[in-house]
């Protein structure tokens, strides 16, 4: 795994970050550093989160508690994204006849509506 | 695609600096990688915004364009991480807990594991469901002072546990505080989650927050104002002394360098700013009484000046 990284490198290596900005983000929860022995340490999860809340601040100019929401919108997106990925995958492992009835139960539900 | 920036954005040559803004921002909001996971046709015109827009919202590099100084191509963004490479993998610890506890989708899968368990299939055991514990908010409150000269303070988990909580210095209010593994066991064999430490800053009487400075209210009597001199004043480090210059009005703010709070990822500080605040004695005796009235006789002046009746 790759190291972690502290508040002075975390700055560094994201584009537009700075550390007003930071703790701006850091008041509104937009991310949770880790304690750990070297101090709060940040992962690459983290950069790659800051560096998605500092292009939409950019374009969008939001409140950081907004910016906050949207951005749990997001993980929960993501979040449902995989589970489902994993249903699918279950479901792909059936064999057929389960496989094709699944399929067409899944089908009626989404189609049949209103 | 088109290699012309207006075209890109979908704007005339002519369009002004708010429109480009706007197009920018229409086609970010419909297209950005991480809003549109998985679509790579929203991406390469998410990627083809963004630097057409590079191009065009500096007004000079949008003359050398226009000029024909610089091409569209030589704006290439650097290599960029998104977030969704990221985000969909079952470590994100920002799905399951953060804000919208006891809500994450991963309690679908929990209760409908849970509920076949229960009996659906004449108990007939199906495999146990593994997943990462529950993160568990906590909230600390902590002292100006502690915040801002950092501090280790005590928690007490539910179960007795005491944990140590290292407080940076100059840590801000609401700040969150990750514990690794200190939170809700886990389903299963899944590892336990965090303890999320929110932390809480007191107010101070005399010292006032605003970002990396510091600023307090340092009352000063008549004399002062007039005269001007040393005056001691608080600071975090401890009294100095600052000077008052001859002639001070309420209002004046007098900056102290390096003497606020630590910067984050630095060693360089902040300032302290001082307001100055004439304030007058308990009580106005005859003594000064009778001074103002002489002196108001060949001295009057009019601080108003100016302003509307």
């Amino acid at each position: 795994m790759t190291r972690s990284l502290t508040e002075a490198e975390l700055i560094e290596a994201v584009q537009n970050l700075t550390s007003e900005r930071l703790s701006r983000f850091l008041s509104a929860r937009i991310v949770i550093p880790r304690q750990s022995d070297r101090g709060l340490v940040y992962e690459r999860l983290d950069m790659a989160r800051l560096q998605l809340a500092c292009e939409l601040d950019d374009q969008y100019e939001m409140e950081p508690d907004a910016l906050s929401m949207v951005l749990s919108l997001i993980d929960q997106i993501h979040g449902l994204r995989a589970e489902l990925r994993e249903v699918l995958r279950a479901i792909d492992a059936q064999p057929d006849p389960v496989r094709s009835q699944l399929v067409e139960r899944i089908g009626t539900a989404r189609f049949r509506r209103g | 695609m088109s290699d012309d920036p207006y075209s890109v954005l979908g704007v005339s040559k002519d369009a002004s600096a708010a429109e480009i803004k706007k197009a920018y921002r229409r086609i970010a909001k419909d297209c950005h990688p991480d809003l549109k996971p998985g679509d790579e046709k929203a991406e390469a015109r998410f990627k083809a915004a963004a630097a057409a827009y590079d191009l065009l919202k500096d007004p000079e590099t949008r003359a050398k364009f226009d000029r024909g100084e610089i091409d569209a191509s030589g704006q290439e963004r650097p290599q960029q991480q998104y977030y969704r490479e990221y985000a969909e993998t079952a470590g994100n610890p920002y799905r399951a807990g953060g804000g919208f506890e006891g809500d994450d989708m991963s309690d679908i899968f929990a209760q409908f594991f849970g509920n076949r368990r229960g009996g659906g299939f004449g108990g007939a055991r199906t495999h146990e469901f593994h997943a990462p514990g529950h993160d568990v908010n906590y909230s600390l409150q902590i002292s100006f002072l502690d915040a801002v000269f950092g501090a280790t303070q005590k928690l007490t988990l539910p179960n007795g546990d005491r944990v140590e909580v290292k407080i940076p210095a100059g840590i801000t209010d609401g700040q969150t505080i990750r514990l690794r593994g200190k939170g809700a066991p886990g389903y299963g064999e899944g590892p336990p989650g965090d303890a999320l430490v929110t932390i809480r800053v007191a107010e101070h009487p005399v010292f006032k927050r605003e970002g990396d400075d510091i600023r307090i209210t340092l009352p000063i009597t008549i004399d002062e104002a007039v005269l001007g001199g040393k005056v001691p004043a608080p600071t975090i480090d401890g009294r100095v002394n600052v000077t008052v210059p001859e002639g001070t009005s309420s209002g004046k703010t007098l900056r102290l360098r390096g003497k606020g709070v630590r910067k984050r990822g630095s060693d360089k500080r902040g300032d302290q700013l001082i307001e100055l605040s004439v304030v007058m004695p308990d009580k106005i005796d005859d003594e000064l009484k009778q001074f103002m009235q002489n002196w108001r006789k060949s001295h009057s002046y009019d601080p108003r000046k100016g302003m509307p009746a």
